[in-house]
């Protein structure tokens, strides 16, 4: 009797089938294990720098940082995906996951500002309103991206204020060569030279080489808050919570400050 | 000889051959049961931006295609008749966008067309012109990396030409043109066939070389599945979008399958 092939492909089969997910150890009320932080792309940096101290505050604890757009971040929550905490860079992709009823009570954690950014030397774009000039080359992010919501609505104040001519608004959308899926790839297409100019956070540029920032005027700048949290669907709820405190308590947010971050009043 | 109850090794191939078509038909099967499930992939289905992802997919491909066939045709025949100095390095050249992800075939494309590459500067400073972010751009990254798959079945397919009709049909006076259009091509035309709809199918599925070196906008350079990628992450047309853009491509693809199992049949015959 050949017995073993089938007990083979049963196994295969089997594995396939149950061994997807690992067993996750048992929860404790010891801040330990994995957590896994879906996070802005825009936080990259601090977020990194958070993770370490995280680790470093609760030895045998293991950040594991996912960094995209907030709302390609909002989406694979809503279908799914395995995260503990959600840290994103506007309000709008938070209660896309709220309404899913995915996430506890969003805070407030950090604030951000528009910038322009430029290759370094470039003399296509000088100023704010440069952005109209015909055949310049702009990148923005994808539509429903955090930095797009917050481009729109300095443009949309530009244009209503009507201090760079009528249309401005238009003029400017008609200058856009390229939608990219999140802030850190528009940035790269100006790093590269491809494009002439794109809409970017502050901290953005603080991280980035070969590339410089455009003011943009405070009359048409837009207050951007970054919201943090703790997932209903995570597998370390326990950790996830812990992360949440550390990133509003006192070295998460000096960590911030350091990569160019303000804090909310408190 | 005689039936016998199913043995072990029947079984066993059996399982594993339910388990790997269940792979491959449940994704598919969601994919359809979404759209249907989902009335407002059904909407999104009629949503003018789905129409235009479309269209611009169906003229960049058609033009890629065209492009690969005119290029990749004689530097096949060439190949397949090793008659060029160099023949083993091109071939091996022609390989590496096979193997290669199309990402880094999209920041390859950069660092030779992009404004600050090795031939697109001198060009945007002579011309003014530059590739990125056109549709000139998407058709660039489809050819780079569709067109190797043609140039290998079309020399596979001349390959299995035998020479001497060749050589006969200029004996009894016919120029290098005319054998070639007259024995060779209809010769070779099922391979020939096959491999310019696999181009195609590539072609059409092209994401990670175009999002990098063409860019994504609507209408512009927002190929079919760029425009999957862009719902997806939260764009407009959202998750359904996402689904009905899915299933766009889907019979798109499905149609040049079933053209490629004509087109061989007819080849065979």
């Amino acid at each position: 009797m050949r017995a073993w092939p089938v007990l083979v492909a049963l196994l295969v089969t089997a594995l396939l089938l149950g061994g997807c997910r690992s067993a996750d150890t048992a929860p404790s009320s010891a801040v330990s294990g994995e957590v896994i932080v879906s996070a802005a792309s825009s936080l990259t940096e601090a977020f990194a720098d958070v993770a370490r101290a995280f680790e470093r505050q609760y030895p045998g604890s293991k950040v594991t940082l996912n960094f995209a757009s907030s709302s390609a971040l909002a989406t694979q929550i809503s279908e799914g995906a395995p995260a503990d905490v959600f840290a994103s860079a506007d309000e709008a992709q938070m209660k896309a996951v709220r309404t899913d009823r995915l996430a506890a009570a969003p805070e407030v954690f950090a604030r951000n500002r528009l910038v322009i950014a430029k290759p370094t030397g470039s003399v296509a774009i000088t100023a704010y309103g440069d952005l109209a000039k015909p055949g310049l080359r702009i990148v923005l992010a994808a539509d429903g991206v955090p930095v797009d919501n917050y481009t729109m609505q300095s443009l949309a104040a530009a244009d209503r204020a009507g201090a760079f001519g009528v249309d401005f608004q238009a003029r400017v959308m008609a200058n856009v060569k390229s939608r990219e899926a999140n802030v850190r790839a528009a940035l790269t297409k100006v790093q590269l030279g491809e494009a002439d100019a794109a809409f970017v956070y502050g901290t953005d540029i603080a991280s980035a080489r070969e590339v410089e920032a455009v003011a943009v005027p405070d009359a048409y700048n837009v207050a951007t808050e970054y919201l943090i949290a703790p997932l209903t669907g995570g597998e370390n709820p326990t950790a996830g919570s812990a992360f949440v405190a550390f990133v509003r308590g006192g070295e998460g947010q000096a960590l911030l400050t350091r990569r160019g971050f303000t804090m909310p009043p408190r | 000889m005689i039936l016998r109850r199913p043995s072990g090794i029947t079984l066993a191939v059996a399982v594993l051959a339910i388990t790997f078509a269940l792979f491959f038909l449940l994704p598919f099967a969601g994919l359809v049961w979404r759209a249907v499930d989902d009335p407002r992939a059904r909407e999104a289905l009629g949503d003018p931006a789905v129409g235009m992802a479309l269209r611009l997919s169906l003229v960049t491909t058609a033009v890629s295609v065209t492009l690969s066939l005119l290029f990749g045709t004689p530097v096949a025949y060439l190949l397949a008749r090793r008659q060029i100095p160099g023949g083993a390095v091109l071939d091996a050249l022609l390989d590496l966008p096979i193997v290669l992800p199309p990402t880094v075939a999209g920041v390859a494309l950069l660092t030779a067309f992009g404004r600050r590459g090795l031939l697109g500067e001198p060009i945007e400073a002579v011309t003014g012109l530059s590739l990125p972010f056109t549709a000139v751009a998407v058709i660039v990254a489809q050819t780079f990396v569709a067109a190797p798959l043609y140039v290998r079945a079309a020399r596979t397919g001349f390959e299995a030409v035998d020479p001497e009709l060749e050589a006969i049909a200029r004996t009894l006076g016919a120029s290098r043109v005319h054998v070639f259009r007259r024995i060779t091509v209809p010769l070779a035309r099922g391979p020939l066939l096959a491999g310019a709809v696999l181009c195609w199918a590539r072609a059409l599925g092209e994401l990670g070389a175009t999002l990098i070196f063409a860019g994504s906008l609507t209408g512009r350079t927002q190929t079919l599945p760029l425009a999957v990628v862009a719902a997806f992450e939260g764009g407009p047309l959202g998750l359904p979008g996402a689904i009905a853009l899915s299933l766009v491509l889907l019979g798109v693809a499905l149609i040049l399958l079933i053209a490629l199992r004509l087109v061989a049949k007819r080849g065979l015959a």
